[in-house]
């Protein structure tokens, strides 16, 4: 199993965001602030359009804001070059999205080494903790498989081991059941559950499911540009 | 209609990019089409104005052997009444560097035959400056000289300057000036004396070139073709002009459709170029469709949208391929009249000539691409229930069940190709046809090369760049609708230089050793004279003295001369042989023990392989031809391979042809040295001896095989020029693959980018797709090319030129076709790999 570094906090700091639309900028985060904790496992509720994904692409470096700090273990990832956001990303982030995004042209098996190539993993080790991964997400055996001749299930289960194959600091996960029926988003919740909080892996999970927040130890909610602390409103 | 046209239109014009390379993929296999036309077009149009120029109302010519026509006939003929006649005395000299055709007329005979009218009103002053044409005769080395040539040599009325003729300078004065009117542009480069100073210059005392001859249309007139055929001496012969002018003219033709059909090669790069771009456009806008067409748009209004579009496209493309066309005509021109110059005729084309037929040419070629181009990928598109037509992988599964039936169709058209070989042994058009088909058969095939060799390359580049590295060359097989398209138009680009490499490297291979083995001499010698055939021939006082310099053991000696025959001028080679001579020949048929005795004996003539090809001939045949005792027939004792001219040569030995044509002209001779001497000392003490007397040409045996490649290589300049205009396109082609793949993989891209992959290493991918792309075309065009290396050596050389060359495979060009078609993709790669580095992948993920 995965052992997750448990020593990273995220603090957020007068975060601002916006985007031109329609000729005028129209702002998705307004000096927002919050502070995520080591081993949280957080969820980010807001409306459609909130900012819930963009302060996910903000956190993981793939985007930039327009003001304000994000800092993830005393590095301030808005200070960061591309390049240095690029390889942080790599090394201390897993994102798991709602379409899934697995590289079409890669096996599974693939798809999972990747991640492990692109931080130098050696080739031993890499494979033993890819066959490792598949078989805890259920998918023994088929890390020879194509993404396109899997359920959608089956694709979110090998987007969640490619998130967490290279051990990462922070799980950031996007509507990752929005796409899938119920019966199956409840085995992909069991499955984060299972391999990321017991290790005291940090998550922050933009949802639109009340329930799905309320298995979260907090619920941040987004809410005219602004992060509010709604764990006890929803409980 | 026309929001529906809108909805479709805009997505182009918010891909810029992809619209331009569309245009100019179009513009240039449109570009090439009209430039190689224009240059055909203006270098045949320039002959055909000299010689309307020259010819002028002439009908018929009487024309005599070698030595030309005794002048005696002409005043025979006018004593016999026959009228229309004029005589002339013409030949090639060089004023100022340039060659110019003399003309030396009777301007009293002129009249009706040729009118230099320039603005006098009179009908005998013929010039604008409105000199009295009797000051040709009155003024000694008196000219007159076009306008057009006057102004570029800087010469006026009044000027002198020198002629140079065979080696020796003669003193000639401009007496007037040709007026630069329409009917006179054919004479630009002609210079016109009288007939005396004609013959005295060319060496033709007492004789005459031809007599031109005017009789009605119908071969009637005063005096009938019998009436003046039964007046002849036995070794004139009355030929009509326009046939003769024709045959003079098509000896080009073989070289002039061989440029017409590289530059359709180049279209056909173009044609899938513009299949790739427009069939892209089309896909791109599958989501668009697929909505439209939910929204009740009918598949014929789609269609008719699509096929709209296409046409303003190509009107586009049309026009900026005429114009760009014209310019490269103009560069082409040059080339093409240089190479007809060096083996064929002389022409002075020094105006480009755009005629409509030749945009129209280029017009409609690139209109039918582009409709096909658009119709086959839009009738597919609406061809879908809605809802597939949202779904790329539709698109992908079907070209994917394509490969198949595209397998069966090139295997039928290589079957095609075949019947069409066996079936036309000789016409040069269905050797095209069929290399036509061979190469549209691997542009067929190229789809399903791509699948079976993905994926050893996949792991080879797994091995080589990781993950990434398979991610790459897999995609191509991902995107096998598009990245076919483009490897299938780079094959046929990069086959083109494999197919031409083989054959201009076989060619010079074995120009080369047929070069070594027949050229014997130390030194050679001849008149100067357009390929070596002159009035003037060498000094016999002359050849005594250079025979006698210190070093000199003996010699061989002949004679190239013109003939007219039945089927056109048949090049004459008069040979005195030296011992060593005879080890030049290498004969394909016949035995040179039983040849050479016979030969020696003027029993026979031997005859060069394409002259044997041209006119169906073989060992033991007899061969008609003209001589001063009327037409004699000669047995072919052999056929030898030559190089020399794809109109062939007549051999005969030299005894013979005195004999025969009673000419005893030399115009080269074939030095031996003693042994030890030095062929340098000789050649200046040759030099020193010959410069008082007459300027010959010599050289060493190096520095004539030297300018013999030199001449070959120069007459490959415009196959180059044409090939990587066909590369050109081909790159512009995997250019737009590559964007067209980078936009559709943007989500990919941006996937790759969250994971962790750094913008360098984005580049690099996208640089390694196009690097493969290059390479599996490199690889397909490397057999393609050698098929078309053969049939280009052994169906479209011998069948347009007569030429008989044998295979020989050059590494250095397989490997450098193959550098070519990486280099090309790779640098096809830069663009999208440096747009890729500046996309964001935030942008594409939000578009989710």
């Amino acid at each position: 199993m995965n052992s997750i570094n448990p020593s990273v906090s995220i603090r957020i700091k007068n975060l601002s965001k916006s985007y031109p639309e329609g000729g005028k900028l129209h702002s998705v985060l307004r000096k927002a602030n919050a502070e995520i904790l080591s081993g949280e496992t957080v969820a980010l509720l807001g409306r459609s359009g909130s900012g819930k994904s963009t302060l996910l692409n903000l956190i993981s470096g793939i985007d930039k804001p327009d003001e304000g700090e994000i800092t993830i273990d005393d590095h301030q990832v808005t200070s960061m070059s591309d390049r240095e956001r690029t390889i942080f990303r790599r090394r201390d982030i897993g994102f798991v999205y709602q379409f899934f995004n697995l590289i079409p042209t890669l096996n599974v098996g693939e798809n999972l080494r990747l991640v492990l190539e692109l931080n130098k993993h050696g080739a031993d080790s890499t494979a033993k903790q890819c066959k490792a991964l598949l078989d805890a997400v259920g998918l023994k055996g088929r890390e020879d498989s194509y993404p396109d001749t899997l359920s959608g299930g089956e694709q979110q289960r090998v987007a969640i081991a490619r998130a967490l194959i290279h051990k990462p600091a922070i799980v950031l996960a996007d509507e990752p059941t929005g796409n899938l029926d119920e019966t199956t988003a409840d085995e992909i919740w069991k499955l984060l559950d299972t391999l990321v909080r017991p290790s005291g892996g940090t998550i922050l999970l933009a949802t639109h499911s009340i329930a799905a927040a309320r298995r979260c130890d907090r619920i941040l909610e987004i809410v005219d540009g602004n992060l509010a602390d709604r764990s006890e409103s929803y409980r | 209609m026309r929001t529906v046209f809108k909805a479709l239109s805009s997505y182009l014009l918010r891909h810029p990019a992809q619209l331009g390379l569309a245009i100019i993929g179009m513009a240039v296999g449109i570009a090439v089409i009209v430039a190689v036309d224009i240059a055909n077009d203006s270098a045949r149009r320039s002959f055909d104005t000299s010689l309307a120029a020259v010819t002028g109302a002439t009908t018929h010519q009487i024309i005599g052997g070698p030595t030309g026509l005794d002048e005696q006939v002409y005043i025979d003929m006018r004593l016999n009444g026959v009228r229309s006649i004029a005589p002339i005395v013409e030949g090639f000299v060089r004023v100022e560097g340039e060659t110019f055709q003399l003309l030396g007329i009777d301007m009293f005979a002129e009249g009706s035959f040729r009118n230099y009218q320039g603005g006098g009103s009179n009908g005998d002053s013929i010039t604008e400056s409105g000199s009295n044409i009797l000051e040709l005769i009155t003024q000694p080395g008196g000219v007159l000289m076009a306008d057009r040539s006057a102004r570029r040599l800087k010469l006026e009325a009044g000027s002198t300057f020198n002629v140079n003729i065979a080696g020796g300078d003669h003193k000639a004065v401009i007496v007037s000036i040709i007026g630069d009117q329409e009917s006179n542009r054919g004479l630009d480069r002609v210079l016109i004396a009288d007939i005396a100073v004609a013959q005295e210059w060319l060496g033709l005392i007492g004789k005459l070139s031809r007599i031109d001859v005017k009789l009605e249309a119908d071969g009637t007139g005063p005096f009938m073709v019998a009436d003046i055929e039964a007046k002849l001496p036995l070794d004139a012969r009355l030929v009509n002009a326009t046939g003769r002018n024709n045959s003079i003219l098509e000896m080009s033709t073989g070289f002039n459709t061989s440029l017409m059909a590289m530059s359709l090669f180049a279209l056909l790069v173009g044609v899938f170029l513009i299949y790739n771009c427009m069939s892209f456009m089309v896909l791109q806008r599958r989501p668009i469709i697929g909505v439209l067409r939910a929204l009740g748009v009918t598949r014929g209004q789609l269609i008719s949208a699509l096929i709209i579009e296409g046409i303003l496209l190509a009107a586009i493309g049309s026009l900026l391929g005429v114009l760009l066309g014209v310019f490269l005509g103009e560069q082409l021109v040059g080339l093409v009249s240089r190479t007809i110059n060096d083996h064929y005729f002389v022409v002075r084309a020094t105006e480009v000539t755009l005629s409509n037929f030749s945009i129209f040419k280029g017009v409609a070629a690139g209109l039918a691409a582009t409709l096909v181009a658009v119709s086959v990928p839009a009738i597919e598109a609406v061809s879908y229930p809605p809802r597939l037509t949202l779904a790329r992988s539709v698109v992908e599964e079907r070209a994917h069940n394509l490969l198949l039936w595209l397998a069966v169709t090139a295997t039928l058209l290589i079957m095609l190709a075949w019947m069409t070989l066996v079936f036309s042994t000789v016409n040069l058009v269905s050797g095209f046809f069929a290399l036509f088909l061979v190469i549209v058969s691997a542009a067929l095939l190229a789809p399903l090369f791509v699948k079976i060799v993905i994926p050893v390359l996949s792991i080879l580049m797994g091995f080589i760049a990781g993950l990434p590295g398979r991610i790459a060359v897999r995609g191509i097989m991902r995107s096998l609708s598009r990245t076919g398209v483009a490897i299938a138009a780079l094959t046929i680009a990069v086959a083109e230089i494999v197919g031409m490499g083989v054959m201009v490297g076989s060619f010079r291979e074995n120009v080369e050793d047929w070069l070594i083995n027949s050229l014997h001499s130390d030194i050679y010698i001849a008149a100067p004279g357009r390929s070596g055939v002159t009035t003037r021939g060498i000094d016999h006082t002359l050849i005594n003295k250079l025979t006698q310099v210190p070093g000199v053991s003996h010699y061989s000696a002949s004679r190239r001369v013109w003939i007219e025959t039945e089927s056109g001028p048949t090049r004459l080679q008069a040979i005195k042989m030296a011992p060593e001579s005879y080890g030049g020949f290498d004969f394909l048929d016949g035995n040179p023990d039983d040849i050479w005795p016979s030969f020696d004996s003027g029993e026979g003539v031997l005859i060069s392989d394409p002259y044997a090809y041209r006119h169906n001939l073989n060992i033991g045949d007899i061969l008609p031809l003209p001589t001063a005792r009327g037409e004699q027939n000669f047995t072919v004792l052999g056929i030898y391979r030559d190089y020399n001219s794809d109109q062939g040569v007549v051999s005969i030995n030299r005894r013979a042809y005195i004999e025969h044509w009673q000419d005893e002209v030399i115009s080269s001779l074939g030095i031996y040295l003693e042994p030890g001497a030095d062929d340098g000392v000789v050649i200046d003490a040759l030099s020193r001896t010959a410069d008082p007397h007459q300027a010959l040409l010599i050289g060493s045996n190096k520095q004539l095989r030297e300018l013999s490649l030199r001449v070959f290589d120069r007459t490959f300049v415009i196959t180059n020029v044409l090939y990587w205009l066909a590369m050109i396109v081909a790159f512009v082609g995997v250019l737009a693959a590559a964007l067209a793949l980078s936009l559709e993989r943007g989500k990919e891209i941006a996937i790759l980018r969250a994971l962790g992959m750094t913008r360098m290493q984005v580049s690099k991918l996208i640089v390694i797709q196009c690097g493969s792309m290059g390479l599996l075309a490199g690889l397909l065009a490397l057999p393609v090319g050698m098929i078309s290396g053969w049939l280009l050596i052994h169906v479209i050389n011998r069948r347009a030129f007569g030429w008989q060359i044998d295979m020989i495979v050059p590494v250095d060009t397989l490997l450098s076709a193959l550098a070519i078609a990486l280099l090309t993709a790779l640098l096809a790669s830069i663009y999208p790999a440096w747009k890729a580095t500046k996309s964001t992948p935030v942008s594409t993920l939000r578009e989710e």
